[in-house]
C-alpha cells in the first residue's frame, strides 16, 4: 500500500493553491463590489461596518449578483473531494464519496455551524473554571456534568464535521467507539471516585501535619488504605480468564498483598510515631519544670533516664490498646499473605526448573511424619505382644 | 542557678567511654571456654527425633539420692541449658546438691520435617516416652514432674492425664489462664491468625520469634540494655555473664508448625485448658483432676507470663497440699539472678525433697 501516494500530495498542494487563488479572488471581487458602491446605500462610517455589510452583502447575493464567490465555493469543496478520492486506500474505502445531503449548502450549514461548538466548549470550561470551589463540595458529580456536556458537544461536533465525509456504516461505527469511549469514561469515573470523594480529606489531613497535628498522619493512612481497597485494591483481586488466568491472578494476588502489607506497616507506625512524638514533647515539658524547679542542676545521665522511662512507659500503654492489637494483627496477616503469595510465586517460577519446591518437601515430611507415628504405634503393639508372650512362658 | 551540669555530663561521658574501651579490650579476649553454659555433666539417654532426654549426673553417691527422680520440662521456645547457665547460679546444680535424680527433655532443634508435630504428639509421645523411660530406670511408679513456662503448661496438661504417675508436680512461671488482659502475648494473640503465620512459614522461624520478644519492650530490650552494657563490660564477670545471657537468649529453635497452631488457637486463644474443653489424643484435659502435691512459683516482674496467668492453677487444681512463691524478679530471673542459687532453687529442692 503507498501511503505516501504523490498524486495525495499533488492533489493537497493544488487544493492549497486553488484555495489561495479563490481567496485572492474574494478579496479582489469585495473591493471592485465596494468601488461599484450601489446607488441609494447609506454611507458607512467605519472600515469595521465596511467589511461586516459587505460580507452580509456578499453572503446574501452570493448566487445572484457574485456567481465569482459561489464558483470559488464550489471549486474548493471540488478540491477537497478529490483530494479524499486521491488518498483511498490508506484512509478512505475505495469510490468513497461521502453521506448524501439535500445539496451543498446543507453541507455547508453543518460546517459551519460545528464553529458554535467551540465556542460552546470555551464557555463550558470558562464556567468550571469560575465555578471551581463550589464544584469542589462534590467533585466525583462535577465531573460527570462536565464529561456529559463535553460528550454531548464532541458528538454535535462530530454529526456536523464527520457525518458529511463519512458512508452511513462508518459514522455508526464512529457513533458505537463513541459509545465505548463513554463506559471507558464511566469506568474510570467509578474507578477514580474512591480517591476523588477523598480529596478534601486528604488535603485537609497534609495541612493539619503541617500544622503539627499527630492524628492526621493515621487518619491519612486509613483514607488511603480505604480508597486503594475500593479502587486498586479490586482491580488487582479481579476474576481473570484464559490460560494464564491463574498466573495472573497469582501475580496480582502478590501485588496486592505487598501493598497491604506496606500500608498495614505504614498505619502502624505512624500511630506509634505519634504516641513516642506525645510522650517528647510532654517529656521536654517535665524537663524544663525539673531545670527551673530543682536545687540539683540535671545532667545527661538524668535526662537519658527520663527520656527512656518516658518512651517506654508510653509505648507500653499504646500496646496495651485494641487500637495498637488491631494495628498490629493487620499488619502480621497482610505480611503473612504477602509471604505466602511470594513463595507461591517463586515455586511458579522454579517449577521449571529440576530442584524440588517447598510444597513437594512439605508432602514429603508430611509422609515421614506418618511413617515415624506407624512405626512407633507398630513398636508399642510388638512391645505389648512381647509381654504377653513372655507372660505366656 | 545552672540549670544543666555541663561539667558533670561530660565527666559521666567521659568515664563511661573509657569503661566501653575497656570493656572492647575485654571482649576480644574472652575465650569461648568462659562463657559456655550447661556445664553439669549430662548423659542422653533417650533420643526421639530431636528430642533428647538427658540424666544429670548425680552430686551424690546414688545411694544418697532422694527417692523420686525429676523430670524437667522445659519451653521449646528457649534452649533448657538456661536453668544451668553460669556455675555460680545453676539452678540444676542446687537440685543435685540434695540429691534429687534430675532428668531433662531437651527439644533439640526442630527441623522441617518436624513441622507437623502436633501438641498430642509432644505430650503421649514425647513426655509420655520420656516418663515411662524414667519409671522404668529408676523403679519408681512415680516421679517428680516440673514444667517450665511453655514446658509447665505441658506438664499440667500431661499430668491431668496421667495422675497416676506423677507424684508431685512443680510449675513455674507457667501460662494457665489465657484470658488475662495484662500480657502483651496474651492480648496480641487474639488480633492475629496463627493459621497464617504457619501456613506462611511452616515451622515459624526464631529469629520472628526474638523479634517480637525484643519488641514487646523495645527501648529497655534494644537500647537500655546495651547502654548498661555499655557501662558495665568494663568488669570481665560481668562481661562474661552478659554474654552467656546473649547467647543463651538468642539461641532460640525454631518452632514446630503444627504444635504452634494448635498451641495458640486451643490455649491463648480459647483458653481450653483453663475451660476444661482441651482434648489431647481423645482424653478430656480436666485440670482438676490433678490431685498430687502442687508447688507454683512465679515472677513479680514477668512481662512474657504474668502472675495473673500463673496463679490460676492453685484454684483450677483438686490438690490439697499446694503451695506458692513469688519471686521480685522477671521471667528470666527467676533463673539468672543472683538470688536463683541461694533462694530460689533451695526453696523448690527443699519442697520437692520433703515430697520424694
Amino acid at each position: 500500500m503507498d501511503f505516501f501516494n504523490r498524486d495525495m500530495y499533488e492533489q493537497g498542494l493544488k487544493f492549497q493553491k486553488s484555495m489561495m487563488d479563490q481567496y485572492l479572488q474574494a478579496v479582489k471581487n469585495t473591493t471592485d463590489f465596494f468601488q461599484r458602491k450601489p446607488e441609494g446605500e447609506e454611507e458607512v462610517s467605519s472600515a469595521y461596518g465596511i467589511f461586516t455589510k459587505a460580507t452580509e452583502d456578499m453572503m446574501k447575493n452570493a448566487g445572484e449578483v457574485n456567481e465569482f464567490l459561489w464558483k470559488s465555493y464550489q471549486e474548493s469543496w471540488d478540491q477537497w473531494k478529490k483530494l479524499f478520492e486521491s488518498g483511498n486506500g490508506f484512509t478512505l474505502p475505495e469510490g468513497f464519496q461521502g453521506m448524501p445531503f439535500e445539496s451543498f449548502s446543507s453541507t455547508m450549514e453543518h460546517f459551519l455551524g460545528s464553529m458554535s461548538v467551540y465556542t460552546k466548549l470555551f464557555q463550558l470550561w470558562q464556567d468550571m473554571i469560575r465555578s471551581w470551589p463550589d464544584l469542589m463540595n462534590d467533585p466525583a458529580a462535577a465531573a460527570a456534568k462536565y464529561a456529559d456536556q463535553s460528550g454531548a458537544l464532541i458528538r454535535e461536533l462530530a454529526e456536523n464535521i464527520l457525518k458529511p465525509v463519512m458512508t452511513e456504516d462508518v459514522f455508526s461505527l464512529w457513533e458505537s467507539f463513541s459509545d465505548l469511549n463513554n463506559t471507558v469514561g464511566g469506568f474510570f469515573q467509578d474507578f477514580a471516585a474512591p480517591w476523588i470523594s477523598r480529596q478534601d480529606d486528604f488535603l485537609s489531613c497534609i495541612q493539619s501535619a503541617a500544622s503539627g497535628d499527630g492524628d492526621s498522619y493515621s487518619r491519612y493512612m486509613d483514607l488511603l488504605s480505604e480508597a486503594y481497597q475500593e479502587s486498586y485494591g479490586k482491580l488487582l483481586n479481579m476474576h481473570g480468564v484464559g490460560m494464564a488466568k491463574d498466573q495472573a491472578a497469582m501475580n496480582f494476588h502478590l501485588l496486592d498483598s505487598y501493598v497491604r502489607m506496606m500500608m498495614s506497616y505504614f498505619q502502624m507506625t505512624v500511630n506509634v510515631q505519634k504516641q513516642l512524638q506525645e510522650a517528647n514533647q510532654n517529656l521536654w515539658k517535665d524537663l524544663q519544670e525539673k531545670m527551673t524547679d530543682s536545687d540539683k542542676p540535671l545532667t545527661f545521665k538524668d535526662y537519658y533516664d527520663m527520656w527512656i522511662r518516658a518512651n517506654s512507659s508510653a509505648i507500653n500503654q499504646f500496646y496495651f490498646t485494641d487500637e495498637f492489637a488491631t494495628f498490629l494483627g493487620g499488619y502480621a496477616d497482610n505480611a503473612y499473605d504477602f509471604k505466602k503469595n511470594w513463595d507461591e510465586f517463586l515455586e511458579k517460577l522454579l517449577s521449571a526448573f529440576p530442584v524440588p519446591t517447598d510444597s513437594e518437601m512439605k508432602s514429603v515430611y508430611k509422609t515421614v511424619y506418618d511413617l515415624r507415628k506407624e512405626v512407633r504405634s507398630l513398636k508399642k503393639e510388638i512391645e505389648a505382644l512381647r509381654e504377653e508372650l513372655d507372660a505366656l512362658k | 542557678m545552672q540549670m544543666f551540669d555541663y561539667q558533670g555530663s561530660a565527666e559521666y561521658a567521659v568515664k563511661y567511654m573509657n569503661g566501653v574501651v575497656k570493656g572492647i579490650e575485654n571482649l576480644i579476649n574472652v575465650r569461648a571456654d568462659q562463657i559456655k553454659s550447661g556445664e553439669l555433666e549430662k548423659t542422653p539417654v533417650l533420643t526421639i527425633g530431636k528430642m533428647t532426654l538427658y540424666r544429670y549426673t548425680p552430686l551424690v553417691e546414688e545411694s544418697a539420692l532422694q527417692e523420686t527422680p525429676m523430670l524437667i520440662t522445659y519451653a521449646m521456645v528457649n534452649k533448657q541449658y538456661m536453668m544451668d547457665l553460669q556455675p555460680d547460679r545453676s539452678v540444676i546444680k542446687a537440685f543435685l546438691e540434695k540429691g534429687i535424680d534430675t532428668y531433662i527433655i531437651d527439644w533439640g532443634y526442630p527441623a522441617k520435617e518436624d513441622m507437623y508435630i502436633t501438641l498430642e504428639d509432644v505430650i503421649e509421645w514425647y513426655m509420655d516416652d520420656c516418663v515411662e523411660y524414667i519409671r522404668k530406670a529408676s523403679g519408681k511408679e512415680q516421679i517428680t514432674l516440673l514444667g517450665v513456662c511453655q514446658g509447665g503448661t505441658f506438664s499440667a496438661i500431661y499430668t491431668a492425664i496421667h495422675q497416676d504417675k506423677i507424684k508431685n508436680f512443680v510449675s513455674m512461671v507457667t501460662p494457665i489462664d489465657f484470658s488475662i488482659e495484662d500480657g502483651l502475648l496474651f492480648k496480641w494473640s487474639r488480633y492475629y491468625s496463627i493459621d497464617k503465620m504457619v501456613d506462611a512459614y511452616g515451622n515459624v522461624p526464631a529469629d520472628l520469634m526474638n523479634t517480637t520478644f525484643v519488641l514487646l519492650k523495645p527501648f529497655e530490650l534494644l537500647i537500655d540494655k546495651y547502654v548498661g552494657f555499655g557501662a558495665g563490660m568494663s568488669d570481665p564477670e560481668y562481661l562474661q555473664n552478659f554474654l552467656r545471657t546473649e547467647n543463651w537468649i538468642f539461641d532460640s529453635p525454631d518452632q514446630t508448625g503444627e504444635l504452634l497452631r494448635e498451641f495458640v488457637n486451643d490455649l491463648y486463644v480459647d483458653n481450653k485448658l483453663m475451660k476444661g474443653e482441651l482434648v489431647i489424643g481423645g482424653k478430656e484435659v480436666k485440670l482438676e483432676n490433678i490431685t498430687c502435691p502442687l508447688l507454683v512459683i512465679c515472677a513479680k516482674y514477668d512481662h512474657l507470663v504474668p502472675p495473673s496467668s500463673t496463679k490460676p492453677l492453685l484454684e483450677a487444681v483438686s490438690s490439697t497440699d499446694k503451695d506458692f512463691h513469688m519471686f521480685d524478679v522477671g521471667h528470666v530471673g527467676i533463673y539468672i539472678s543472683p538470688n536463683s542459687k541461694n533462694e530460689i532453687a533451695p526453696i523448690i529442692g527443699d519442697w520437692i525433697v520433703e515430697r520424694s
